[in-house]
């Protein structure tokens, strides 16, 4: 890795870390900032899912649906989420290319989620399509790939 | 049945009484195996789209009840219902969810059971004393006595005898047909993938919770005021043309407008809510291009006339008793498949309809999300709320559930339906717990 992509590779991580702690932290209106003006939040219902119009997914949001998602976490009354459940966001086994002129970070999750006595665990592999945007990065595409799609949920009410 | 699990001196008449259901049926594991029992070993249960398995060999798995079952398309293009079960040891047959056979080879010894669930072949059969014959029938794959299609709609039976499909089914034919001639090629398929979420709950709570008219006022209060005070609007362009923010929005009526909805219960069990567009509560479609070009393929194949009265219709939240909800209008159905007595499973599915524009499959794709996904802005609070009641419940202190709202109102309204209320009330819980009191107590 020469020396240029090590610095790239550091960026991004401490970038996918920050997003966490924005999630783990409940500062969703900053998690929101961090979507490009056209950014989307993709969960697909299968690892092999193509496009969001054919196939149903758990959640495909642009910034302004997203927007929505986020202002009704903070209602009060919230029922799937009230109370909220502490989170944590734990990012690891980063790669980071560079393609197009666009930063494409794979990474895996784990979120373990506690909601009063319940623990719920999601895990997956996620895509990042950053670009980048003053001296940090915007997302163009965050997409999750749960190991849970396509199985039986529980309700899924936190971003992940 | 050698056990009748009947006798444990439940008094069903008692715990189903008009104006509530005794707490028990909802968390009282004997009722649960009663239930299994005479209602969904009995009644006719929905278990597949015909799109599912079109050709012979096709299979798709699923449940009657806690009974997993097999749907398969036989040789001469029959359907069939064949229990998962191999009848050697027990063992699960099929694991993945759907597929194509030629037979049915269980992972454990090999017995091998052909389309029709009759036994093919059993290693080492030699072994055997001369009293075990592979033709003998007991030896197949339990088969449901009754599978009928209704245009598409496949339901079985487990018991021989029992009312005839369509009478069953009763007006909710009404709501079926709809959706397959909303389809300007006549046909419709299950497409775009489903969803499976489960809750912490009895299964009759989500037939129960659909069409109460009071609930989305305060249940679906966050995401109503949410949409309502939302001022961006998606790029239509992209995956959601307003459908979000609009199912969002729409459980945001007055308990005055709620209250000119009109409430149909059957007593078969069924229901569905009535009178939003002749109420002026959901204003028809404004019509875009898409909807231009899709109204005139339906107009091609129906006429003008007709295919005003199909997109008209007025019927929302259509319940087939015990376990269907077809949605006409988006194109979608819900499954309930109890697990257990405080556990159950639901499915959503949508339809592709033939002859329509893509973007009318797409917009469906996104109905189906927006109101079944794990992750709906709107379903995560009913299910919440399941939850919620299921532990209530399950505390004990309260004996009995209250559904006396609009009680006295419930009136008989002719040959279309057992009962109809115009005004707010819990008629369509009542329509549930009369078939049910009546499938439970029958011998
Ligand atoms: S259990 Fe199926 S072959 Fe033995
Ligand atoms: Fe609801």
């Amino acid at each position: 890795m020469n020396l240029q992509l090590l610095t790239l590779h550091h960026a991004v991580s401490a970038f996918l870390a920050y997003e966490a702690e924005l999630l783990d932290g409940r500062d969703f209106h900053g998690w929101l900032d961090l979507f490009e003006e056209d950014g989307v939040y993709w969960v697909p219902t299968s690892r092999d899912q193509a496009d969001m119009k054919n196939q149903v997914s758990i959640m495909a949001e642009d910034k302004a649906l997203l927007g929505l998602r986020v202002e009704r976490l903070g209602h009060p009354h919230a029922y799937s989420i009230e109370p909220y459940p502490a989170t944590v966001h734990l990012v690891g086994n980063i790669t980071v290319r560079e393609e197009n002129g666009q930063i494409v970070a794979r990474s895996k999750l784990i979120v373990e989620e506690l909601r009063e006595d319940r623990p719920t665990r999601w895990g997956g592999s996620v895509t990042h399509t950053l670009r980048r945007r003053g001296d940090g990065f915007g997302i163009v595409l965050k997409r999750v790939d749960l190991i849970q799609a396509g199985g039986t949920f529980t309700p899924i009410s936190i971003p992940l | 049945m050698n056990d009748q699990p009947g006798n444990f001196n439940i008094d069903i008449a008692d715990v189903a009484r008009d104006e509530g259901m005794g707490a028990r049926a909802y968390t009282d594991p004997v009722i649960f195996d009663l239930e299994m029992e005479r209602i969904f070993r009995r009644a006719w249960i929905f278990v597949g789209h015909e799109s599912q398995v079109r050709k012979p060999g096709d299979f798709c798995r699923t449940r009657m009840g806690v009974d997993e079952v097999l749907l398969v398309r036989q040789q001469d293009g029959s359907l069939r219902v064949l229990s998962n079960a191999c009848t050697h040891r027990g063992t699960r047959l099929c694991a993945g969810s759907s597929g194509s056979a030629i037979s049915f080879v269980c992972p454990y010894h090999a017995w091998a059971f052909g389309l029709d669930g009759k036994l093919k072949f059993v290693p080492d059969v030699q072994s055997y004393p001369a009293s075990f014959t592979i033709s003998d029938p007991s030896l197949g794959l339990k088969s449901a006595p009754r599978v009928e299609s209704y245009r598409g709609f496949v339901f079985a039976s487990l018991a021989p005898d029992g009312p005839a499909l369509t009478d069953f089914l009763g007006p909710m034919t009404d709501a079926i047909d709809n959706l397959v001639d909303r389809a300007p090629g006549g046909e419709i398929e299950i497409a775009g993938g489903s969803f499976r979420v489960r809750y912490p709950g009895n299964w009759k709570l989500h037939h129960e919770n659909a069409n109460d008219t009071v609930h989305p006022s305060f249940v679906h209060e966050s995401s109503v005021s949410t949409a309502n005070k939302s001022k961006v609007d998606p790029d239509p362009r992209l995956i959601d043309r307003g459908q979000t923010k609009g199912m969002m929005a729409s459980n945001g009526l007055t308990p005055k407008d709620w209250n000119a909805i009109e409430l149909n219960g059957m007593a078969q069990g069924h229901s569905f809510m009535g009178g939003f567009y002749k109420a002026g509560l959901l204003s028809r479609q404004t019509e875009d291009e898409v909807m231009r070009t899709y109204r005139e393929a339906l107009e091609a194949t129906h006429g003008v006339q007709k295919a005003a009265d199909i997109l008209g219709m007025d019927r929302f939240n259509n319940l087939v008793w015990p376990t269907l909800n077809v949605n006409a209008q988006f194109h979608q159905i819900r499954v309930v498949h109890p697990v257990s007595v405080n556990e159950t499973i639901l499915e959503g599915y949508c339809f592709r309809l033939a002859g329509a524009p893509d973007e009318i499959f797409h917009r469906a794709v996104r109905f189906l999300g927006a109101l079944v996904s794990p992750a709906s802005m709107i379903f995560s609070d009913d299910l919440e709320i399941f939850g919620r009641v299921q532990r209530g419940l399950e505390s004990g202190v309260l004996p009995r559930l209250d559904s006396r709202r609009g009680i006295e109102k419930d009136a008989p309204a002719g040959e279309d339906c057992s009962y109809r209320s115009t005004t707010s009330s819990e008629l369509p819980i009542r329509s549930q717990l009369r078939a049910w009191r009546e499938w439970m107590i029958a011998q």
